[in-house]
């Protein structure tokens, strides 16, 4: 027995470094043929428009199309069998098949948005280098999803890491194409006109050009999401995921409102026309783009299990508390700004502006989310907890650096001469007394859970907190909908699986929920099969 | 997951109605907005916009009667100004000289990553002659070049 596993080890390291090997080379020389088939395209292109054209990137780009695409279609050839034989389960293989999609995608799809973007602007600078680097970028990227569709050869492990990153990547191309267009909007919403010598497509040309990004961010985000089934994707990677993507929506959100409100706040107003002029087309474009997609993404993290829900809620509470500490902390600094006139920097009425509006903006999401004052499950915000304390020690730390330095700066006489100590201490000294702020009120909340866990009397359980296995539910075609009604019923994740053979009858959905609920607290799966009247629930491990 | 719930796709539809209205708005008001500055007439900026107007179609018999420029050929050889506006900053005269400054605008179409539109002041300087104001300096971009300049 010993000496099997002595022979499997060296074996195994072999393997995986041949795995390494051959997936690497095969990247790098599909890299290499992609680049020199673009180059070569483009170059086709232009001579054949203007001969005289520059032809000096032509030898490369021949040299690199005719040596590494042979080379990477033998290597292909050679790992065809391996694959069907077993070895699509490598994770390698997996993350070097996510990277040449992704790779595809983002050069070949941003290519061709730059593309016909610019001729919806009304130019044609540059377009035969576009074809070239769309067409063949496009044409690594529909290989590869070829083979990533492939039930021979598709990866085996994380098969849809590469649908799923190249999905909240062209969501993001699409959602900063769509606050730029709001942008643009905006600010020639706010433009006088009628001062132009000589009149340019400027406006139209920008929001034909911005519409076409939106557009086709759109298209392939929709087939990704809905086509590729990104959306109902099982696993931690697309939670994960879809938990990232609505908090950036939401943070890109909430700082666009953040501005619009700061703009329009009725302090210091010589400047407002500026500050309109300036400030407002940026943020609101990011207030309204932002929210869209939050909107949405909030939507679906509301259909998921009741962990996902927790999860999302706790992130985005945290991220309205570090707006509204921000916030406070501006606030603070803006006071201490009013005793300590400087001719440079901010003028105080600028920083209690942005202040207010961040921590007007921050406070409420967080109210709404955190709802401080009501009873939780101890246990479910623990990680919360540990996380706000790991991030107040970093924020703390700089502050306090910031703030001794600034004082044997001072003392030291090494800084600009006419200042005052409260001037040149104020901003790291308002970010150090938010901090303190909010962990004071975090901290309390953390010995109170400690105290009613230690005496058992901590709050009701959250839905985090409930039991949620997987149930894989066993129906007929017929009676299919019965899973997603269970799902809407239990809040828990349920896998239909499918028998051949028709049921005369299926139990009633009552009667399966109150089976569920009287599972033993750590069943982590539960199999049930719903023929008959009576339902039949074997718990997994 | 089942579909997003009644409240969250209000939410979403009246957002992407509201993105709908500031674009349409926006559309709008710009085809509606004036094209070009209406400047007094005989003024040294109603003599720069004639320039840029005869410049921008190519009508370059126009152009060098409206100059006083050593050149007889565009300075931008072979480049259009497609991707060009020019609004008018101000306008001063002395005499029989007078310095119109613009504000170039070069427009970027490379999508949500670019700043849209770029932009630098330059000047316009016009002599007086015969009583009509003539250009003599032009920014490089809208400029006159002899054919020892351009190289031929």
């Amino acid at each position: 027995m010993m000496a099997t596993s002595l022979a499997a080890a060296p074996r195994s390291t072999v393997g995986t470094v041949r795995a390494l090997v051959m997936h690497g080379l095969l990247f790098v020389l599909l890299m290499i043929f992609t680049s020199g088939l673009a180059a070569l395209i483009s170059s086709a292109l232009s001579m054949a428009g203007a001969p005289e054209a520059d032809s000096g990137a032509l030898p490369m780009a021949l040299a690199a199309t005719v040596v590494a695409g042979p080379l990477a279609w033998v290597l292909w050839r050679a790992l065809v069998p391996r694959l069907a034989a077993g070895q699509a389960g490598s994770l390698i293989y997996s993350i070097q098949a996510a990277l040449v999609y992704l790779l595809g995608l983002g050069i070949g799809f941003s290519t061709l948005c730059t593309l016909l973007g610019r001729l919806a602007g009304g130019s044609t600078v540059g377009w035969q280098s576009a074809v070239g680097t769309a067409a063949a970028w496009g044409l690594l990227w529909m290989w590869q999803h070829r083979v990533l569709r492939s039930a021979r050869l598709a990866p085996t492990r994380l098969p849809s890491l590469g649908w799923v990153v190249g999905c909240y990547w062209v969501l993001l191309v699409a959602a900063l194409s769509l606050a730029s267009l709001l942008r643009t909007a905006v600010a020639a919403l706010g433009a006088s006109g009628g001062g132009e010598l000589l009149p340019s497509a400027g406006p139209l040309a920008q929001l034909a050009n911005l519409g076409v990004w939106v557009l086709l961010g759109a298209v392939a985000w929709a087939w990704h999401w809905f086509g590729l089934g990104v959306r109902v994707e099982p696993g931690a990677l697309s939670q994960v995921m879809l938990v990232a993507g609505v908090a950036a929506a939401f943070l890109a959100g909430l700082l666009g409102l953040v501005f619009v409100v700061e703009v329009l706040l009725p302090l210091h107003l010589d400047t407002f026309t500026d500050r309109l002029a300036d400030r407002l087309p940026v943020a609101a474009g990011f207030a309204l783009s932002g929210s869209l997609v939050w909107a949405y993404l909030a939507g679906v993290l509301g259909t998921g299990t009741p962990r996902l829900r927790e999860a999302g809620r706790q992130v985005l509470a945290g991220i309205s508390l570090a707006v509204a500490a921000t916030g406070f902390g501006m606030v603070i600094n803006a006071l201490l700004a009013t005793f300590s006139p400087s001719l440079s920097g901010n003028h105080p009425a600028d920083l209690l502006r942005v202040g207010l509006a961040l921590l007007l903006c921050g406070l409420l999401p967080w109210l709404f989310y955190w709802r401080p004052g009501r009873a939780v499950d101890s246990e479910a915000r623990k990680v919360y907890l540990v996380v706000f304390f790991g991030a107040s020690a970093v924020v703390a730390l700089g502050a306090l650096l910031a703030l001794v330095y600034q004082i044997f700066d001072y003392y030291l006489g090494t800084g600009p001469s006419g200042t005052s100590l409260l001037g040149e201490i104020r901003a790291p000294l308002g970010l150090l007394l938010a901090t303190a702020a909010v962990f004071a009120y975090h901290f309390a909340l953390w010995r109170a859970d400690r105290e009613a866990l230690a005496h058992g009397t901590a709050g009701p359980p959250s839905p985090a907190a409930e039991r949620t296995p997987a149930v894989l539910l066993v129906t007929d075609a017929a009676h299919a909908a019965l899973a997603e009604q269970l799902a809407a019923a239990t809040g828990l994740p349920v896998q239909h699986l499918r028998q051949s053979l028709p049921a005369a009858s299926v139990p009633e959905l009552p009667l399966l929920v109150q089976q569920l609920q009287r599972l033993p607290q750590d069943t982590a799966r539960v199999l049930v099969i719903a023929e008959g009247a009576e339902p039949r629930l074997i718990p997994l491990h | 997951m089942t579909s997003i719930a009644a409240s969250s796709r209000r939410l979403v539809w009246v957002l992407a109605g509201l993105c709908a209205v500031v674009l349409i708005t926006a559309v709008s008001l710009v085809l509606l907005r004036p094209g070009g500055a209406q400047l007094p007439a005989g003024s040294p900026q109603a003599a720069t916009q004639s320039y840029l107007n005869a410049y921008s179609a190519g009508d370059w018999e126009q152009v060098r009667g409206l100059s006083v420029q050593p050149g007889q050929r565009a300075c931008n050889d072979g480049q259009g100004l497609q991707e060009v506006g020019m609004e008018l900053v101000s306008a001063s005269s002395t005499g029989s000289t007078a310095t119109v400054r613009v504000r170039m605008n070069m427009l970027h179409l490379e999508g949500p990553l670019s700043l849209g539109v770029g932009g630098y002041e330059d000047e316009f300087q016009l002599t007086r002659q015969d009583g009509v104001w003539k250009v003599s300096l032009a920014p490089w971009l809208v400029a006159l070049c002899t054919d020892e300049e351009m190289g031929y």
